[in-house]
């Protein structure tokens, strides 16, 4: 049932596309012409057997006429030689065969000798007489002779074409018997008459070139037989079939229509034919032009046609073409994103285009002006948004009309009529008009500013960035070069910035940053400037701020009271104070970098002062900069030209009082500024990486040292300091396994300080390293130890045999009940957790006293010996030595 | 109009035994008839017509069959050989539209019968002309 619907419903689909089919003309022109094509042919065939048919008909008539015709000229000559024959043998039988025909010829009753030979033969066959004279000859022979002479039946006998000795010609001999008085056979009467005689009446008009006329005998032979223009005769005649339909000749192979007619007295038959091919020689001629003109009218029809239908083809085509692009510009313009404005131009009476017609829009176009496509279309451009006339748009729209192209633009809307405030317009000229696609580009316009504002600023604070901060400063200072004002640039850093964010956590941090970026933002006019160029680093730029100093140093100090007000911060109250460096266009500098630069060095001599103050840059600033540079530079060569000496200062256990070891110290002693300061260099060596080389020098040095001790008999362990960079190297552990190698040392008498923040900064991977080290037989230390923030269990679990007291807390141990609170502390723990205790920086008496009654491990410092060469420690340990033997001893 | 055929005429009377051999058309002396053209003598000859010009009625008499005066009259006057006239004989006799003219033997049984019967037409040796007869054409 549902198949049988389903085919149902399919076949129904393809009757009805059949049908549309056929309604479309490019289709149907071909049927119907086809059918015009077919009607012509039926109706030329028709037309044509019509005329066959009449010409047949026509045909027949025609032989049926030529046949009466020719039966009755038959029948007169038959019927006139018949008569010739009877009135010589009714005068040849009145007087005499002699006398008979001069008799006749006398009254005229002789036919024209030019046509009939007339004769008389005697009983013996012998001619007589005859006219026109011929020779006498018998003609016993005849066959007509011995007819006449057995019969006497008075009837008029007819022989074959013949000739005989009198006459050369071949004549039809027509015969009577003539009878004596007493009825016996007296002779013959002649008449001989030329076979052409019976076919002159062949008349070419009527019978064409290959009629035919016969007359034959009952005998079946012909005696004479026209086709055309030649006579023949005595040949015998098969049955004619005289029908309707033509047949071919006895003679010839030539179809004719034939009737015969039997002719009286003689015992004749007369035939008459005509040629088929000749009679419907006009029908076949007909036929043939008609067929042309089918064919004709038949390839001009279709020609026709195909032009038609060439022609409506090419144009379903191109409606075809024409309705897709339609249907896809509508479905592109509708479903696009963008507005679309088919605009036409409007010109006024000279041509000059003076507005648009909105010829067309889509659905964004719709929402860009608020407006129906059909409200739209009823208006023009000017109409819609009056602007246009004033803001360069109508013009520029004229001129793509008339230029052509494309053209792209962006522009900030500002007429009320658009809903959009940026727009990205693309204008492509047409014929007579525009096609204008403009975009809403408002959304990207923002998050291009947004992008913009934030490549320029901080995110933190929104203060402009170093970028923006350089940029406007060169806007500044080309503005102030042209005005002949000045520039301020200020450099402002926080001073205890890193305490906050390392003990209140980063989140106070940045609340701190933007507070302060707030107050120092509060603290100048509108066009200056304060950025932050990262971390607690602000800067100033201040544009046409007077050149007073007076001016500048008021505004300096506002900003250092702002910035120093109390803040409140996780709950706590924290003051930070800031230290500002300035610089001033073009004084200090005609370019962003210097003055920044210069900035920068004035800050760090704030810094250097002790910090919450402002300093004006001066050149001297610079000096210690390019020393910084210098200095660095005396560095490396320093690395190459062994310039570094190590220094040794004892380690002396507190309660025996004996050195029990060294701790390696290095010096730089520089061949133009002599002894340098660790201080001074080791800070620029750690930044330059130049530690590394340094770290390894000092190490191979100190082991070679130890190993030199030992050989003399004076084992002292020799500690060695890691700095941050070096431990980090990851050739560390090699390192010190080749200078333990190298030196031939025992690990034991190796002794490694890394002090409390390196492990602080990554513990697992450092407490890993420091096991590997351990594990080679190396002991460890901590130095400065209770700077960091190291957590008690975390201590647990370092590698290390000691602890060092940080030099800070040893210095105010006699005064400071704090400090001696925390080496107290320190003392207890490390002696919980099995570790020994060392102090650094012992000078007086009085500390090591304390430390001594608090249970101090060890001590180095002043108060027994400064770092000294190692020559030193040998005569000291040897001095120890004896002292030791003297008291042994 | 009658002097441009009567000229030639008077022409040849004037030229005489000069033109032996010639022939002459006549009538006889008591026909109306007093001269005719090649075509109008042809036409009574050949039995397209069987009166004069002038209305009168006309009878042909002609000489033997095979007589040489005879194939030149007909050759110059109706422009046929002897076959031609024969077939045209035969045909006119077949289809019953006329018969050969009597046949005479010489030229001086023409003059006679001629001259005696003004219905007849005839031709005759010029020489064989007298005043019983009268010469309509003369045929060259």
């Amino acid at each position: 049932m549902r198949a049988q619907a389903g085919r149902g419903v399919k076949r129904e689909g393809a009757q009805a596309r059949l049908l549309r089919l056929g309604m479309e003309t490019h289709v149907s022109l071909p049927l119907f012409t086809g059918m015009l094509v077919v009607a012509i042919w039926l109706v030329t065939f028709h037309f044509i057997e019509a005329e066959r048919a009449t010409a047949h008909a026509a045909a027949l008539d025609s032989v049926a006429e030529i046949a009466d015709t020719y039966e009755a000229q038959m029948a007169r000559n038959l019927g006139g030689i018949d008569q010739t024959l009877k009135v010589i043998k009714y005068a040849v039988e009145r007087k005499g065969a002699l006398g008979a025909l001069p008799e006749l010829h006398e009254h005229g009753l002789l036919p024209s000798g030019l046509v009939f030979s007339v004769s008389i033969a005697n009983a013996q066959g012998q001619i007589v007489a005859s006219n026109p004279a011929v020779k006498a000859i018998s003609v016993a022979s005849e066959n007509y002779y011995a007819y006449h002479r057995q019969h006497d039946s008075g009837a008029a006998y007819v022989s074959r074409t013949m000739r005989d000795a009198a006459n050369a010609e071949y004549h039809v001999h027509f015969t009577r018997r003539l009878n004596d008085s007493g009825g016996g056979f007296a002779g013959i009467a002649i008449v001989e008459v030329d076979p052409e005689y019976f076919t002159i009446g062949y008349e070419r008009s009527r019978q064409g070139e290959r009629g035919m006329l016969a007359l034959y005998g009952q005998d079946g032979i012909v005696r004479a037989l026209r086709v055309g223009e030649r006579v023949s005769w005595g040949q015998p005649v098969p049955q004619l079939a005289p029908g309707d339909q033509p047949v071919a000749g006895p003679w010839d192979a030539v179809r004719r229509y034939v009737r015969v007619r039997p002719l009286g007295g003689f015992g004749l038959l007369a035939a008459v034919g005509v040629a088929e091919d000749e009679q419907m020689a006009a029908f076949e001629a007909h036929r043939m032009q008609n067929l042309w003109k089918a064919g004709v009218g038949t390839a001009v029809l279709v020609l026709t046609a195909g032009l038609l239908w060439l022609w409506l083809w090419h144009g379903a085509k191109t409606r075809r073409r024409i309705r897709r692009q339609q249907e896809t510009y509508a479905a592109a313009s509708q479903a696009n994103l963008d507005a679309f404005f088919v605009l036409r131009s409007v010109r006024d009476r000279s041509g000059r285009i003076v507005d648009f017609r909105i010829a067309d829009a889509n659905p964004q176009a719709e929402k860009m002006t608020g407006m129906r496509r059909e409200q739209l279309a009823a208006r023009s451009l000017l109409s819609l948004l009056p602007d246009a006339r004033d803001n360069g748009i109508l013009a520029g729209l004229i001129h793509i009309t008339l230029a052509g192209g494309v053209h792209e633009q962006e522009w900030e809307n500002t007429m009320p009529q658009l809903s959009v405030r940026w727009v990205h317009q693309q204008v492509v000229g047409v014929e007579d008009g525009v096609v204008a696609i403009v975009r809403d580009i408002s959304e990207r316009k923002q998050a291009e500013a947004r992008i913009l504002h934030m490549a320029h600023h901080d995110s933190l604070t929104g203060l402009p960035n170093r970028a923006l901060v350089a940029d406007r400063l060169g806007h500044a200072i080309t503005s102030a070069r042209r005005n002949g004002n000045a520039v301020m640039v200020a450099f402002i850093d926080l001073d205890s910035f890193k305490l906050v964010n390392d003990g209140l956590g980063h989140n106070a941090g940045d609340e701190l940053l933007k507070v302060v970026a707030a107050r120092m933002t509060g603290c100048v006019r509108a066009n200056d400037t304060v950025g932050r160029f990262g971390g607690d680093e602000f800067v100033l730029v201040l544009p046409e701020v007077g050149d007073s100093p007076a001016t500048m140093s008021l505004l300096m100090e506002k900003i250092r009271l702002a910035v120093i007000e109390p803040i409140q911060l996780a709950g706590q109250e924290v003051q930070v104070s800031c230290s500002i460096g300035v610089s001033v266009f073009p004084r200090d500098g005609i370019d962003p970098d210097a003055l920044l630069s210069n900035a920068d060095a004035a800050m760090y001599r704030a810094k250097d002062k002790g910090k919450n103050n402002y300093q004006f840059y001066t050149h001297e600033m610079n000096a210690s900069v390019e020393e910084k540079l210098a200095l660095l530079e005396g560095l490396r060569n320093a690395v190459e030209q062994q310039q570094f000496r190590v220094l040794y200062q004892p380690k002396v256990d507190l309660h025996s009082g004996a050195v029990f070891g060294v701790e390696a110290l290095v010096r730089w002693e520089h061949p133009e500024h002599g002894m340098i300061s660790p201080l001074r260099f080791i800070p620029l060596a750690e930044e330059s990486g130049l530690i590394v080389l340094i770290g390894e020098w000092v190490m191979r040095t100190a082991c070679r040292q130890a190993r030199a001790w030992q050989d003399a008999g004076l084992p002292v362990t020799v500690s060695v300091n890691v700095s941050p960079r070096q431990f980090d190297d990851a050739q560390l552990v090699s390192q010190v396994e080749d200078a333990l190698l190298d030196a031939a040392l025992d690990p034991q008498y190796l002794e490694l300080e890394v002090t409390e923040s390196l492990i602080m900064r990554d513990m697992q991977q450092a407490v890993a390293k420091m096991r590997v080290l351990k594990n080679m037989g190396v002991s460890l230390s901590v130095d400065d130890f209770g700077t960091g923030y190291s957590s008690l269990s975390a201590l647990k679990s370092f590698p290390i045999s000691r602890l060092k007291i940080d030099r800070s807390f040893v210095s105010d141990l006699a005064t400071s009940a704090d400090d001696q609170a925390i080496a107290r502390a320190i003392i207890s723990l490390a002696h919980q957790l099995h570790l020994r205790v060392i102090a650094e920086g012992v000078e007086t008496e009085q500390q090591q006293g304390f430390l001594r009654e608090n249970g101090c491990d060890e001590m180095q410092g002043y108060l027994f010996s400064k770092p000294v060469e190692a020559s030193h420690i040998t005569a000291m340990l040897l001095r120890q030595g004896a002292t030791a033997d003297s008291a042994l001893a | 109009m009658r002097f441009r055929h009567l000229l030639p005429l008077l022409l040849a009377v004037l030229a005489g035994a000069a033109q032996a051999g010639e022939l002459v058309v006549i009538v006889s002396a008591k026909n109306p008839v007093s001269a005719l053209r090649a075509d109008q003598v042809a036409d009574i000859f050949l039995a397209q017509t069987g009166r004069f010009p002038q209305g009168g009625e006309a009878v042909a008499i002609d000489l033997q069959y095979g007589s040489p005066l005879r194939d030149e009259f007909y050759r110059k006057v109706a422009a046929r050989t002897p076959a031609l006239m024969k077939a045209y004989w035969t045909k006119m006799v077949f289809t019953g539209r006329g018969q050969p003219p009597k046949e005479l033997p010489n030229s001086a049984s023409v003059r006679r019968l001629v001259a005696d019967n003004p219905l007849l037409i005839g031709y005759i040796e010029r020489s064989a002309l007298d005043a019983s007869v009268k010469p309509v054409l003369v045929v060259q």
